[in-house]
C-alpha cells in the first residue's frame, strides 16, 4: 500500500480523485480509514462480523455519495456520520432501538484516573458491549460522537427525554463496570506486589 | 447537559481506536462496486441498442415515405440493364445519340403505350455495356442525372437482351429516347441486370410534392374536428381493420381459456 499512498497526498486531492471515481483513490480511502472505522460501526454493532458488514455498506455509500460532500467540513467527520448512519440503520432493521423510556436517574460521578491510565479499548468495548443496545447508542452518539439530545431524539425516533434518561441509565452502567474493574484491578496489583 | 468524566473516558480511548480489519474484506467492496458498474452498464448498453434501433427504423420508415407516396403519380423510369460487353466503338456512337437525345438507333416503337398521357414512351432494346448504361441515364436529362436512384440491382442468368429502357415525362415536350443498337452477338461476360428507379420533379407538380403524409394525416384530423367525412386511404390505414384483428384475437384467447377450464373441470369431476 506504501506505494499508492504517496499518489494522493492531500485530502483536497484524494477527495476530486474520489469524485472521479478512481479506483486506486478507493483503494487507498479504505486503507486509510477502515480500521478506524470499523471502530465506529463496532461501538454500535453487536458482533465484529456484523460490524464488518456495516462498514462494508458504508464504503460503498461512501463511494456512492462522494458528490454530496461539500468541502466544507472534515472529509472524516462526514464518513463517521456515513457509518454512524449506516450502523443505526442496522440496529433499526433489527428493531434494537427500545422506544420506551426508563426515567431511572443515576448518580455517576467518579475519578476514573485509575481507568483512563490503565484501562485498554478493548476492555471499554467488552463494557459498551453489555448494555442494552438503546443505552447503548445513545451513549455513542452523545458521549463518543458528540450528538446533541436532540438530534439523537431525531435519529433514533424517539423523545429528547427518552434519549437523556437512557443516557443516564447507560453512565450509570458503565461507571458500574469502571468501578468493578478498578477493583479487580487493584486487587491483581496488590498480589502482584506481594507476591514479589 | 454536560458531559461527564465517564464520557470523556471513553471517548478518548474509543474515539480514535482502530481495531483490526479482517483482510479479505476490500476484496467484498470490491466484487461490489464491480457488480453495480456492470449493472450499469448493462443498462447503459440496453438503452443505447434500442435507441439506435428506434432511430434507424425511424429514419428507414422515412426514407422509404416518399417513394411509396408518390410511386403511383410521379414518372418512373426503369431501366433494366444487362451487362454486356460492347465495343467502345459502339459506346462512343450511344454517347453521341444520348447529346442530341434525338437519335435512334434501333427501336422498337411501344405498343404498350397509356392511352389517357400523352407522352412519349418508348422501349429501346439496345445492347449496352454497364458503364455506357450509367452514361446514358446520366447525360439523358440533367434533372434525372441529380435523382436517379439505384433501388435495386439483381443477377439474373437471362439471355443476351440488352438495355431496356422506359422512360416516361409528361412534362417535356421533346421525347428522350433511349437508343443503342442491337447487337446479341456481343454478349460476353456476365448477366446483369440494374433496375433503376428514377423520380424526379416537375416544376407544375412541386407544391404538390410537399404534401407529406403528416400534412395529409392533419387534414384528415381537421376533418374529424369539422364532422366531415375522413378518408382513411389518406391516412394510410383503415382503425376498423385493426379493430376486428384485436377482436378476433381477444376472441381466440378466450376459446383457449374457456377449453382449459372445461379440461380442468372434467378431471376435477373425476
Amino acid at each position: 500500500m506504501s506505494r499508492i499512498l504517496p499518489l494522493f497526498n492531500q485530502e483536497a486531492q484524494l477527495v476530486k480523485a474520489l469524485k472521479r471515481a478512481e479506483p486506486k483513490a478507493q483503494r487507498q480511502l479504505y486503507e486509510k480509514y477502515a480500521s478506524r472505522m470499523l471502530g465506529v460501526c463496532m461501538r454500535y454493532a453487536p458482533d465484529h462480523m456484523i460490524a464488518e458488514d456495516i462498514l462494508v455498506e458504508g464504503f460503498m455509500k461512501v463511494f456512492d455519495k462522494i458528490d454530496q460532500f461539500k468541502s466544507e467540513g472534515s472529509f472524516e467527520g462526514w464518513m463517521r456520520r456515513i457509518m454512524v448512519n449506516e450502523s443505526l440503520g442496522y440496529l433499526r432493521k433489527r428493531r434494537q432501538i427500545p422506544e420506551t423510556a426508563d426515567m431511572t436517574e443515576a448518580e455517576c460521578i467518579s475519578d476514573n484516573s485509575l481507568a483512563d491510565e490503565a484501562l485498554e479499548a478493548e476492555e471499554m468495548m467488552q463494557m459498551i458491549a453489555t448494555l442494552p443496545p438503546g443505552y447503548r447508542a445513545v451513549f455513542n452518539l452523545y458521549a463518543i460522537e458528540g450528538y446533541s439530545h436532540a438530534e439523537i431524539a431525531e435519529k433514533l425516533s424517539i423523545t429528547e427525554s427518552t434519549s437523556k434518561s437512557q443516557l443516564h441509565r447507560a453512565r450509570a452502567l458503565l461507571q458500574q463496570r469502571v468501578t468493578d474493574w478498578e477493583e479487580e484491578f487493584k486487587k491483581k496489583v496488590a498480589y502482584e506486589e506481594a507476591t514479589y | 447537559m454536560k458531559k461527564q468524566p465517564i464520557d470523556d473516558l471513553f471517548a478518548k480511548k474509543l474515539t480514535n481506536w482502530e481495531p483490526k480489519v479482517s483482510p479479505d474484506l476490500w476484496v467484498k467492496i470490491e466484487a461490489k462496486q464491480k457488480k453495480k458498474s456492470r449493472h450499469l452498464g448493462g443498462w447503459f448498453w440496453s438503452v443505447a441498442a434500442s435507441l439506435t434501433l428506434l432511430l434507424t427504423t425511424g429514419y428507414l420508415l422515412w426514407q422509404n415515405q416518399p417513394t411509396i407516396l408518390t410511386g403511383s403519380e410521379k414518372e418512373i423510369v426503369q431501366t433494366e440493364i444487362k451487362r454486356l460487353d460492347i465495343a467502345p466503338a459502339e459506346e462512343k456512337g450511344i454517347a453521341s445519340s444520348v447529346n442530341s437525345t434525338i437519335e435512334t438507333a434501333a427501336t422498337e416503337e411501344s405498343t404498350q403505350k397509356k392511352p389517357e398521357t400523352n407522352n412519349a414512351q418508348r422501349y429501346a432494346v439496345a445492347s449496352q455495356s454497364a458503364t455506357s448504361a450509367e452514361n446514358l441515364t446520366e447525360t439523358a436529362h440533367p434533372r434525372v442525372r441529380e435523382l436517379v436512384k439505384i433501388a435495386a440491382i439483381e443477377r439474373k442468368a437471362v439471355e443476351s437482351e440488352a438495355l431496356v429502357a422506359e422512360i416516361s415525362e409528361p412534362s417535356l415536350s421533346q421525347t428522350i429516347e433511349v437508343l443503342a443498337a442491337v447487337s446479341k452477338a456481343d454478349v460476353v461476360s456476365e448477366n446483369r441486370i440494374i433496375r433503376a428507379n428514377v423520380d424526379w420533379d416537375e416544376p407544375g407538380k412541386a407544391e404538390e410534392r410537399k404534401d407529406s403524409r403528416f400534412a395529409k394525416i392533419i387534414q384528415q384530423l381537421k376533418n374529424v374536428k369539422q364532422g366531415e367525412v375522413v378518408d382513411w386511404k389518406e391516412v394510410g390505414f383503415n382503425p376498423k381493420k385493426i379493430l376486428a384483428r384485436a377482436d378476433e384475437k381477444i376472441r381466440n384467447e378466450e376459446d383457449k381459456v374457456s377449453r382449459k377450464y372445461q379440461e380442468f373441470k372434467g378431471k376435477t369431476k373425476l
